[in-house]
């Protein structure tokens, strides 16, 4: 058995049970006035506690410095709403150290580990009917007729399936080599292509951009290098 | 054995998962009350039988399943992981849910004076509670225990926790009080 050993508290009630319990008192007002420094001063300590339950800790706070004042002061009068809550206070303690102590008896109740298991819903496999004058041979008759009529498997060619540049990437990748410099020769966009498809989408790629009025091409004559240029935009 | 009970114990097992007493019940032409003592009677027949089987129930469903006692045999031979310690904080609002539910988040938080939405969150991603509609306050939700819950503490229902009778007892006047100062 370990126990773990937790200096934050989550709650005012986890911490103030604690604090009676480590000077062995039994939940009453007087313990609660008892301890009611310490509870003051672990909370001035706000790093032991969890500041998401603050409110909480003042209100039990508020409530331990009523009940210490009525135990100083015999004449100190509260009202029957305070006494209810103090009243309240002791309940929850009690309750609270109710289900700590259970808590610990489901622990124990884990670690057996007396498990129940179940499992999924059942594939429920019905007995079919089978022809008592069946003989093995029709079995054999009727696989050989399965044979005979499943055609043989007809094999087809491997190919291997090319990845293609597409028009769009081509025009993509044009424009930002034009973005870098004035004049490219076309030569050179095709210089690093893979294929002849690559070469012909790069210039079709080329004859669309012309279309687009975004590219300017210009040849001296005849298989010539072609020379790609970047059209300015014409604003007017 | 009785042929109701054999019928019973026939669907338990081809169903596998749980089955809606109500369900069941209307199945077979029982009154829910009929189906409950043929539930305990099978129950104790498996408990009498020392037998692999065992069977776990929640107020609205019941399941066949392996007895508790061959957990560890069970775990080892599908080869699984059975459920990680839980940290007290867990354990603290996992016990408040099992006596006092079906219970709020508030009616929780009341007891413990802390913040525990984060656990009950984790319990439920756990399997181990389950979150239903609050029938006195549909804004809100109710927390209970769910069968898993049951099977992994190898009970045959939530009534079979220590001291149960007592600790649940005070489940009226707890509520009795919530719904007076909601009123």
């Amino acid at each position: 058995m370990y126990k773990i050993k937790t200096d934050q508290f989550e709650g005012p009630i986890s911490l103030l049970l604690e604090l009676i319990e480590k000077r062995k008192l039994d939940i009453t007002q007087l313990s609660l006035a008892k301890v009611t420094d310490d509870f003051l001063e672990f909370i001035e300590n706000k790093d032991n506690i969890n500041l998401n339950n603050l409110t909480e800790f003042l209100v039990v706070a508020a409530q331990l410095i009523l009940i210490k004042s009525k135990a100083l002061l015999p004449l100190f009068e509260i009202t029957p709403e305070e006494e209810e809550d103090l009243q309240n206070l002791e309940e929850r303690l009690v309750e609270y150290r109710r289900f700590k102590q259970i808590a610990l008896q489901l622990e124990k109740m884990f670690e057996q580990k007396q498990v129940a298991f179940s499992k999924k819903e059942e594939e429920i496999v019905t007995k079919g009917f089978i022809d008592p004058q069946l003989k093995p041979v029709d079995l054999q008759n009727a696989f050989n007729k399965l044979i005979k009529n499943n055609p043989s498997e007809e094999e087809l060619k491997e190919e291997t399936l090319l990845k293609v540049i597409s028009l769009e990437e081509k025009m993509v990748h044009l424009k930002s080599f034009l973005q870098k410099r004035i004049k490219v020769a076309f030569g050179e966009t095709v210089a690093v292509a893979k294929n002849k498809t690559e070469v012909v989408v790069t210039f079709l790629a080329v004859l669309e951009m012309v279309k687009r009025k975004t590219l300017f091409v210009s040849q001296s004559a005849a298989f010539e290098e072609i020379f790609l240029e970047k059209r300015k935009i014409d604003k007017s | 054995m009785d042929p109701k009970l054999s019928q019973i114990e026939a669907i338990l097992f081809a169903a596998g998962e749980p089955v809606a007493k109500s369900k069941l019940a209307t199945f077979l032409k029982l009154k829910e009350k009929e189906l409950r003592s043929f539930l305990k009677e099978l129950s104790d027949f498996y408990e009498s039988q020392k037998s692999g089987l065992a069977i776990v129930q929640t107020k609205k469903q019941v399941q066949l399943v392996s007895a508790p006692k061959q957990g560890r045999l069970i775990a080892d031979f599908l080869k699984k992981e059975l459920h990680e310690p839980l940290s007290p904080s867990a354990l603290e609002v996992l016990s408040i849910i099992a006596y006092r539910g079906p219970i709020t988040h508030s009616g929780i938080e009341e007891i413990r004076g802390a913040n525990s939405s984060f656990i009950l969150r984790n319990l439920s991603i756990k399997g181990l509670i389950e979150r239903k509609e609050n029938p006195l306050d549909s804004r809100s939700y109710v927390y209970e225990v769910s069968l898993d819950f049951i099977k992994a503490l190898g009970l045959g229902e939530v009534g079979e926790l220590p001291d149960f009778e007592k600790l649940s007892q005070e489940e009226k006047s707890e509520t009795e009080r919530q719904e007076k100062k909601e009123l």
